[in-house]
């Protein structure tokens, strides 16, 4: 009833405001699709180059990939044999000029030193930003 | 894979049955036919006949007092019969996630304490079977040496006394019937131990101990006034003039007795209690892991014989503990329902465990339990403990320990030495 009696023109702006937002909305959308494609595509090279014990491969994943990390990790994919990664739950949420990305982490193998079978699962927030023409981790817990 | 998955739950298949057989067995008596609590209560067959008159023989001794001190003896044996050893795990290690490394690092685990548990478990599809031997050699029975037991009573009862004139009543009043008891009691017991870890973190278990129990005592009676010299009534003899006793003999040499002496030696073996055990790791925190313990009794060992308890027990445990570098520390604290027989106790475990080397663990433990039934008995038992465990190839852990006793309280062995061996499969 009330829209009835508002003049045709300031009609036609309203809607076209809520085109644009929809627009908008829409286009954020896309976007963060492509955001979502790019971070689904990094934690499969991550989750690809542990399974096949590349450290070269994951320091590239880095932006910062420390002495020390690498020796860590080296020691852990040396210890487990046989290893299968599954990233799982993921969640991407904006996050300044990167995202967050939270995934629950399930790692199958059998130690090395004992031949016990293992599954460890930990669940992880990582933050994903551009760099360069690449998105790579940057930190998270 | 799969085969050796097969392989691992047909070993404990087979550990289960095993276990479980011998766990109906009988228990085998050497020696006399009395179970070993009758043992005590039955010298001279449980009462003296003490007579003021050389003619006449009372038609009841006098019930012997110092049988009823021992009544509660089983439950006083239950803190060292009922410590199954904890299992370890050989080459226990764990996964941890390091944030600032940003990946799993493994991390080894000490072999823990013998006597402790502690929050971890074995992992999943992980299972330990070890055989225990723990030697017992009793050594006091609340501060005094069980090889130096004193007990006294009127040697006249009332009811005697009071047939008597007064002069004879100032005469037989004070003697004394005073029991020098030489007790000899020792435990071997052979643990049996199996457990197996369900998920990653629940843990379920049985063991199964195989007792042989030794108990021998020499008693000396004596007719005394309280100042040591010798009564003035003496024991009766039958028409053979032997002790008119169902048991025991009066020393030689006299015509009018104020000694008798008997005595008992007899060992028994058999299986004891079978313990059924549930462990679920349910919380971490950084400072502090925590996990609860159950454990079950089925009375499979002969309670008469000290064997096992007489009712089936249940024992709550919570249990806390954190490795932090090479010291893990660790606190158990449970309460055992017991039934009255049993004796129902609190108890508690606090100390730590030292990984010296990556094979050598070093514990140190303090042990308290706390009757339920507060008769001056066995009241409060306080004990240390010292030991180690090694593993000096693949799966096998060697362990030995150590316990003294920290208090007088009940009967106790100066030391208690546990060994184990296990293996983790």
């Amino acid at each position: 009833m009330l829209t009835r009696l508002r003049p045709p023109r300031r009609r036609r702006r309203r809607v076209g405001l809520i085109a644009a937002i929809v627009a908008s909305a829409a286009l954020a959308s896309a976007q963060f699709a492509d955001v979502g494609a790019v971070v689904d595509a990094v934690l499969e090279s991550y989750r690809v180059a542990l399974e096949q014990k590349d450290l070269d491969q994951l320091g590239v994943l880095y932006v910062n990939f420390s002495e020390r990390q690498r020796e860590a990790l080296q020691q852990y994919l040396a210890s487990a044999d046989g290893l299968n990664v599954e990233l799982s739950d993921v969640r991407i949420a904006p996050l300044g000029d990167g995202v967050a990305v939270s995934y629950t982490r399930r790692d199958t193998f059998v130690d090395r030193d004992s031949g016990k079978p293992q599954r460890l699962e930990v669940r992880l927030t990582k933050i994903l930003v551009p760099d360069g023409t690449q998105w790579k981790i940057r930190g998270g817990s | 894979m799969r085969l050796h998955r097969c392989l691992r739950r047909t070993h404990l298949w087979a550990l289960v049955c095993l276990m479980t057989l011998v766990g109906i067995g009988a228990d085998v008596r050497i020696g006399r036919a009395s179970s070993l609590d009758d043992l005590i209560p039955g010298l001279y067959g449980g009462s003296l006949p003490t007579t003021t008159n050389p003619g006449f023989a009372p038609p009841e001794g006098q019930p012997l007092q110092f049988g009823s001190q021992f009544k509660s003896l089983s439950g006083a044996l239950a803190a060292a019969r009922s410590q199954a050893p904890v299992p370890s795990a050989s080459g226990a290690f764990r996964f941890g996630w390091d944030s600032e490394l940003d990946t799993f690092v493994r991390s080894d685990q000490s072999l823990g304490s013998m006597f402790a548990e502690r929050a971890q478990t074995l992992g999943r599809y992980t299972g330990t079977f070890s055989v225990a031997y723990t030697r017992v050699d009793y050594d006091s029975f609340e501060g005094t040496s069980l090889n130096h037991l004193t007990f006294s009573q009127p040697a006249v009862s009332p009811d005697q006394l009071s047939g008597l004139p007064p002069s004879d009543q100032a005469k037989y009043g004070n003697d004394l019937l005073r029991t020098r008891l030489n007790l000899g009691l020792s435990y071997d017991l052979l643990f049996l131990t199996a457990a197996f870890g369900v998920t990653d973190t629940i843990d379920v278990g049985m063991a199964l101990s195989i007792n042989h129990a030794h108990m021998n005592g020499s008693a000396v009676t004596t007719i005394e006034n309280p100042d040591g010299t010798p009564g003035n009534s003496f024991f009766a003899l039958n028409a053979q003039g032997q002790l008119d006793a169902p048991s025991g003999q009066v020393c030689a040499g006299a015509l009018l007795p104020t000694c008798a002496s008997d005595g008992f030696s007899e060992s028994v073996w058999g299986t004891g209690d079978l313990f059924l055990r549930g462990k679920w790791h349910f919380y971490d925190t950084p400072y502090v892991d925590l996990a609860t313990v159950a454990t079950l009794t089925l009375p499979t060992g002969n309670a008469s014989d000290f064997l096992g308890f007489y009712d089936p027990t249940f024992t709550p445990l919570l249990v806390a503990s954190k490795s932090f570098g090479l010291v893990a520390p660790h606190l158990n604290l449970g309460y055992s329902f017991r039934s009255g027989k049993d004796v129902s106790q609190a108890l508690w475990v606090v100390g730590a465990d030292v990984r010296a080397t990556r094979w050598l663990t070093l514990f140190s433990d303090f042990l308290g339990f706390h009757d339920d039934k507060r008769d001056g008995i066995n009241d409060d038992v306080y004990q240390s403990a010292l030991g180690f465990k090694v593993n000096p190839i693949d799966r096998f852990v060697l362990g030995a320990g150590f316990q003294f006793p920290l208090n007088d309280a009940g009967i106790r062995a100066d030391v208690i030495y546990t060994t184990q061996i296990e293996y983790t499969f």
